[in-house]
């Protein structure tokens, strides 16, 4: 499957990530959060106006925007 | 840091370290007794605490540092904890990690160990991850890591004993040795820029992270960008982490998702009510159990009042200081107690309990969205929920906010939220004049609120736009899950650490204001009192602004604790010299008639109590933050223009 925007996983899905992209600043904060390529990520609660999205990844939930969401790629896994 | 006791017995110190939310603080207040107060957000511990710990005569100095996700410094408070882990000043290093969330803690430590091989590795909440199925092989981890892991639970105090005999020993059982498994292009890179820096081949690696100019002309020559070298030591950390806990840890269940009272809490149409209900029920708790206590506590300081004017009569040298000190100091010290003391007994620690059990970071991530669009950061409603309890407290935690830009945003919009100080005016005005129910008044003083928060959305806009333009930077932040806060602990610590100390704070001023306060109304120039001339000449702005002078005066005045500005009024009022007590609300109401108050009059003060310049411990609190004049000066400004362009709204409207 071809990758997509972190932004475009919906509940019960879980993704693996591809790859992380911004410039280097937000790169390496991203993957000191744990977004890093491998691991399984899914999405745990989206916030009443839509904007920002928390995540479950390495058995924490982080809440990011939009805007950096789309810096990270994932693949879906099949639906759990 | 270290000193030498007497007996010229070294002290050892150790350094606490970890990621945020690990329980970190927890285990630091459980080693050495000192009371700190540990939230439940990340990030939250951002001044360095250090503390002394006696253990089978061995002093111990431990060193709190800022909870961090990396060695790779993204703020000063993370920049400090690396430094401090580089300097050698520590002779042991403790890197905690939480039990229930050991696979993100563990990349962390593995690069601490990096560093310094010669880590502990404390395994907090042992007890609680055992309870939820995850079990942890720390012998085996150990073993795989040749260094010392042990399991404690900062709560109960469980293994802390060991923790300590085993940082007593002098020198660590065997030689520890941990080594990054780089790939071979990369270990070359960090070799040769060990090489140019001439450091530790070990220590190589943060200099790539921190992106340093000699870091990206070596991975140039070797044929690769400085972001893959980046990206490749992260991974290179959070892979390793992987297997270590492929290998020591097995879990029974999968976690659930999330939790069903986190999507009410964060629900699309829940959210909102949800949070305005909390602060309706803090506030309505507030209102109704504060009011007896604060009866009881003025009661007993007038009852002791004729014994203190007696003793000052019967001695020579204090019967003149009597009026002064009796009317004047004591009779302001005593008001602020009993006003004061009461309200935020019941406030801060229900407070500290949302706080504890997870509510806050949730209350950020739902205001989130509203603050990225007037480009702030939503951290600034949790900075916003600390000023509701105290403005300098709001203001000092504007630390969390990494952003320095959004940073200064939250700090100078902190005193737009009113204050514990202030709810007293506002209650009572309300009650004296909206209304006569205490649910109302709750509703009404929700509302209040409710155009504060307004009011901070659209400051933090016209800020971005005007003196800090910019756009709403990177935004991550942890949701911790939910947990049963322990009840009793949390409202003992609230009420030592928080209620009291504010208490204290606002003591010490008002003390020197209430000297001043008898000095202006009982020195007369020609014939009046100094304060007389004071709200003649403020009475044209007064009613400019739909109060009068004397309300202005009480404002102007009570800059040093915000807690005196009603009785100050009255004082005014009544021209009696030292502030008075109003039996009644319907005396209040009555005496504010009098003075020619109107609902226009009430709607007014209302308005400017809630948002007018800020106290003065609160802009001396952001001088310390901004250390700069001219940024104080916005703090000043910037709520008495809503709060001003309310005034004159309401005085158009009513």
């Amino acid at each position: 499957m071809r990758p997509m925007p972190l932004t475009r996983l919906s509940f019960g899905q879980t993704g693996i990530i591809q790859w992380v992209s911004g410039e280097e600043d937000k790169k390496s904060r991203l993957m000191n959060l744990g977004f890093i390529p491998g691991e399984r990520i899914s999405l745990a609660l989206i916030s009443p106006l839509g904007n920002p999205r928390a995540y479950r990844i390495l058995e924490s939930t982080i809440a990011l925007r939009s805007k950096d969401a789309r810096l990270i790629g994932i693949s879906i896994k099949e639906r759990t | 840091m270290k000193k030498n006791s007497e007996k010229a017995q070294p002290v050892i110190t150790v350094a606490l370290t970890g990621n945020p939310n690990v329980g970190k603080s927890t285990l630091f207040s459980r080693l050495t007794g000192i009371k700190q107060h540990t939230g439940n957000w990340a990030g939250k511990t951002v001044d360095i605490m250090s503390g002394k710990r006696l253990h089978n005569g061995n002093h111990f100095l431990f060193v709190d540092l800022p909870g961090t996700y990396s060695l790779y410094p993204n703020s000063p408070e993370e920049e400090i904890a690396r430094d401090f882990l580089l300097s050698r000043e520590a002779e042991r290093v403790c890197v905690i990690l939480d039990a229930t969330n050991i696979r993100r803690s563990l990349a962390f430590a593995l690069s601490v160990l990096e560093i310094r091989p010669d880590a502990f590795l404390i395994i907090n909440l042992a007890d609680e991850a055992a309870k939820k199925g995850v079990n942890i092989d720390t012998k085996r981890m150990s073993e795989s890591l040749n260094c010392p892991v042990l399991p404690v639970s900062a709560r109960t105090g469980q293994g802390v004993n060991e923790m300590l005999n085993r940082l007593s020993e002098s020198k660590p059982a065997k030689e520890q040795s941990f080594h990054a498994p780089y790939k071979p292009w990369l270990r070359k890179i960090l070799q040769a820029v060990s090489e140019i820096k001439q450091i530790d081949y070990k220590s190589a690696f943060l200099y790539a992270l921190a992106g340093d100019p000699d870091a990206l002309n070596v991975s140039r020559a070797f044929g690769r960008s400085l972001d893959a070298v980046q990206s490749e030591i992260i991974q290179t950390f959070s892979e390793c982490a992987g297997e270590i806990y492929g290998s020591c840890v097995t879990k029974k269940k999968m976690e659930p998702q999330a939790a069903r009272a986190d999507k009410i809490l964060t629900g699309k149409y829940t959210a909102f009510p949800i949070m305005l209900l909390f602060l309706f029920a803090i506030l309505y708790f507030t209102i109704s159990f504060a009011n007896l206590p604060s009866k009881a506590l003025s009661a007993l300081f007038s009852s002791a009042e004729a014994p203190l004017r007696r003793f000052f009569d019967s001695v020579f040298f204090l019967k003149p200081l009597a009026p002064v000190m009796i009317d004047g100091v004591y009779g302001v010290l005593t008001w602020v107690i009993s006003v004061m003391l009461p309200p935020m007994a019941i406030f801060f620690p229900m407070f500290s309990l949302l706080e504890e059990c997870g509510f806050l970071p949730r209350i950020a991530f739902n205001l989130d969205g509203a603050f990225s669009k007037c480009r702030a950061c939503g951290k600034q409603g949790l900075t916003m929920c600390m000023g509701l309890g105290c403005n300098a407290v709001g203001i000092t935690g504007c630390r969390i906010i990494s952003s320095p830009r959004e940073r200064m945003i939250a700090l100078i919009t902190n005193s737009l939220m009113p204050c514990n100080g202030r709810f007293p005016a506002l209650i009572q005005i309300s009650y004296a004049f909206l209304s006569v129910s205490t649910v109302i008044t709750a509703f009404a003083v929700t509302g209040m609120i409710a155009v504060s928060i307004l009011m901070t959305l659209l400051m933090s806009y016209l800020l971005s736009v005007t003196l800090l333009r910019g756009k709403s930077s990177f935004f991550a932040m942890e949701i911790p899950p939910l947990r049963k806060p322990a009840f009793f602990r949390v409202i003992a610590e609230s009420l030592v650490n928080r209620a009291f100390k504010v208490l204290l704070r606002a003591l010490a001023v008002a003390a020197p204001a209430g000297l001043i306060i008898w000095c202006l109304a009982n020195i007369s120039i020609s014939g009046t009192p100094i304060i007389k001339h004071i709200t003649d000449y403020l009475e044209p702005a007064g009613l400019f602004l739909g109060m009068d002078g004397a309300i202005l005066t009480a404002f102007l005045l009570s800059l040093p604790a915000n807690e005196i500005m009603l009785p100050l009024l009255i004082m005014i009022y009544l021209s009696n010299g030292s502030l008075t007590e109003i039996e009644s609300v319907s005396s209040l109401k009555s005496i504010l008639v009098q003075n020619g108050w109107t609902v226009r009059t009430a709607l007014c003060s209302l308005a400017f109590t809630l948002m007018h310049f800020p106290c003065s411990t609160s802009l001396i609190t952001s001088y310390k933050e901004t250390k700069s004049l001219f940024w104080t000066f916005i703090t000043f400004i910037v709520p008495l223009i809503p709060g001003v362009g309310l005034c004159l709204l309401i005085r158009l409207i009513v």
